[in-house]
Formats: structure tokens, sequence, C-alpha cells
């Protein structure tokens, strides 16, 4: 081979793996970022974490139920004056949580909220799956593309493994969320707060979920056509 | 399928794996995988290079044979 073929090639690899090191340096500083505020905000005792708050203060073992829809008297827009101007702003709730106290800790875990309890910690293993294989797949990658074999079925197995975890993961969210609000409702029912218990589907995750297979199959062909390209003499 | 009569070929001439390899400019290793079958596919440029050192036709080296399957088919259809 040419002298001045090989340089063109190995030129082309470093412009390629500064792009991959910046992607690679994006990505774990957007995680460090969310570790960090996710802290600071367990940390500061913020907004988020009022309910819990009440809970301790309380000392009552309680369902903490979060986004549930208005009952009718909130759906009314109340107007505010902004100061300074003369511009007025109506604003209407839209969700409100709920702090439901039991005066036995053991009347909570209904098996309804055994369910919830079980999918959520199927979500949170199922997250943390999913973090630490797109871990293992980013290393992969970067030794894949590093030896020049960018497809393997390596990669492959990671990426399916990803896809099928965010759409159990989305399934397993809504499904828990679900059975939250609709045990918000039985318990609710007396005070005439009506709670919407519908079961709601967040696309996105689901979404994104298919989008990551469809990747993997991508992968799937492309190695098949490396396999082939490596066979051809 | 087709088959390869690299070896054959190389007998004749009495050229050994490793000299074809580097009058050919092919590793050894892939040479090897075209002998014995595995390769998916020859480039053109592979097979000049070949016959041009080994002095002979591309129908020396490859070969078409047809399946067992589609022979029993065959038999089958001349019998009826």
């Amino acid at each position: 081979m040419p002298y001045k073929t090989k340089c063109i090639i190995t030129m082309n690899n470093t412009n390629k793996m500064q792009r991959i090191w910046v992607l690679y340096g994006l990505f774990f500083a957007v995680v460090l970022f969310c570790v960090v505020l996710f802290l600071g905000n367990i940390v500061s005792s913020e907004e988020p974490y009022r309910l819990n708050n009440l809970a301790n203060q309380t000392g009552k073992a309680g369902l903490i139920v979060t986004d549930l829809h208005p009952t009718p008297q909130s759906r009314k827009a109340e107007e505010y004056t902004i100061d300074g101007t003369d511009n007025t702003a109506f604003i209407t709730t839209h969700s409100f949580d709920a702090f439901i106290s039991f005066s036995d800790k053991h009347e909570i875990y209904t098996p309804s909220i055994r369910w919830t309890v079980a999918l959520q910690i199927f979500s949170v293993v199922a997250f943390a799956c999913i973090f630490a294989f797109v871990v293992i797949l980013l290393v992969s990658f970067y030794k894949a593309i590093r030896s020049g074999r960018v497809f393997n079925k390596k990669s492959l197995i990671w990426i399916r493994l990803i896809g099928i975890l965010m759409i159990l993961l989305s399934l397993a969210l809504d499904t828990s969320v679900c059975i939250e609000r609709h045990t918000a409702r039985e318990l609710l029912a007396s005070t005439g707060l009506q709670v919407d218990s519908e079961f709601t589907l967040h696309y996105m995750r689901l979404l994104f979920g298919i989008v990551v297979l469809f990747m993997g199959e991508l992968i799937h062909l492309g190695n098949d056509m490396q396999e082939e390209q490596d066979l051809t003499i | 399928m087709i088959i390869v009569n690299l070896d054959i070929m190389m007998a004749k001439r009495k050229m050994s794996l490793t000299e074809l390899s580097q009058r050919i400019d092919i590793t050894p290793a892939n040479l090897s995988i075209l002998k014995t079958g595995k390769a998916k596919a020859v480039r053109f440029s592979t097979l000049e290079q070949i016959c041009q050192v080994l002095n002979c036709q591309p129908g020396d080296i490859l070969e078409f044979r047809p399946e067992e399957t589609d022979t029993t088919d065959e038999t089958k259809e001349n019998n009826q």
C-alpha cells in the first residue's frame, strides 16, 4: 500500500477519535451534572421532597401520590395582578400531590400497593441496569472503533438489552403510577376529591426503546455486511 | 455452489501458498480462506492476479457444482 494512502487513513481515524472523545466528554459531563443536581436536591430538601418532610414530621406511615388531576373547584382560573404592570395573570392548577397517612403502617401494604412497590423496585433496577449497559456499550464502542471492527455481536447484545429494558421500564412506571392513582382514588372517594386514574402511557419513553431496538437491528445488518466484506478476497 | 480449485492449480504449478500470497500481495490467511472455500466473494482484481501468476483461466480455478437438493429434485422430475 502506498505511504500516502496510509497517512490519509491515519488522519481520518484521528479526526474520528477526536469527535468520539468530545461525545464521550459531553455524556459524562451531563451525567455528572445530573448526579450533582440530584444530590443537591436531596440535601437542600427542596419542594419536590416536601411531602417526604411532611411524612417525617407527622411520624406516620403514608402513601405519597403525586401529579393527581384537579378537582372541579381547582379548575377555576384565579386572577392575579402582576406587580408593576397593568397585566393580569390567570392561574389554574392542573394537578396536586397528596399525602395519605395511615394510623397503622401495615394498612398501607394492600395487594395493589405491593404491586406498585414491586414495579417501582423493578423500575429502579432497570434504570440502573440501563445506565450500566450504556457505559459498557460506550466502552465497547470505543474499543471497537480503535480495533477497526465497528460492528460486533457484543455491542448488539447490549443495545438490544437497553431497548428491551427501556420498553419494560416505561410500561412498569406507567402501570405503577396507574395503580397508585387508582388506590388514591379509592381512598379519597369519601372526601369528594375526583382523582383521574386512567392509564397514561408515556409515548416518548416507549418510542425511545423502540428506536434503540431499531438501531440494534441496523448494527446487526452492519455486522453481517462487515463479515461479508472480511470474507471478500 | 462454487468450488474453488486453487489448491489443484497450485499443485500443478508447484507453487506454495506463501509464494503465491507474496506474488499477488494477499496475506496467506486470506488466501487460505479462499482456498478452503470459506470466502463469500472474490474481487475481479484478485482473480486476475491469481490467473496471471498461475498462468490459467478463471474456469480452472472456479467450478460450479449443483447442490445435492437441486440434483434430487431434478432426478424426481426426470422420473416423473
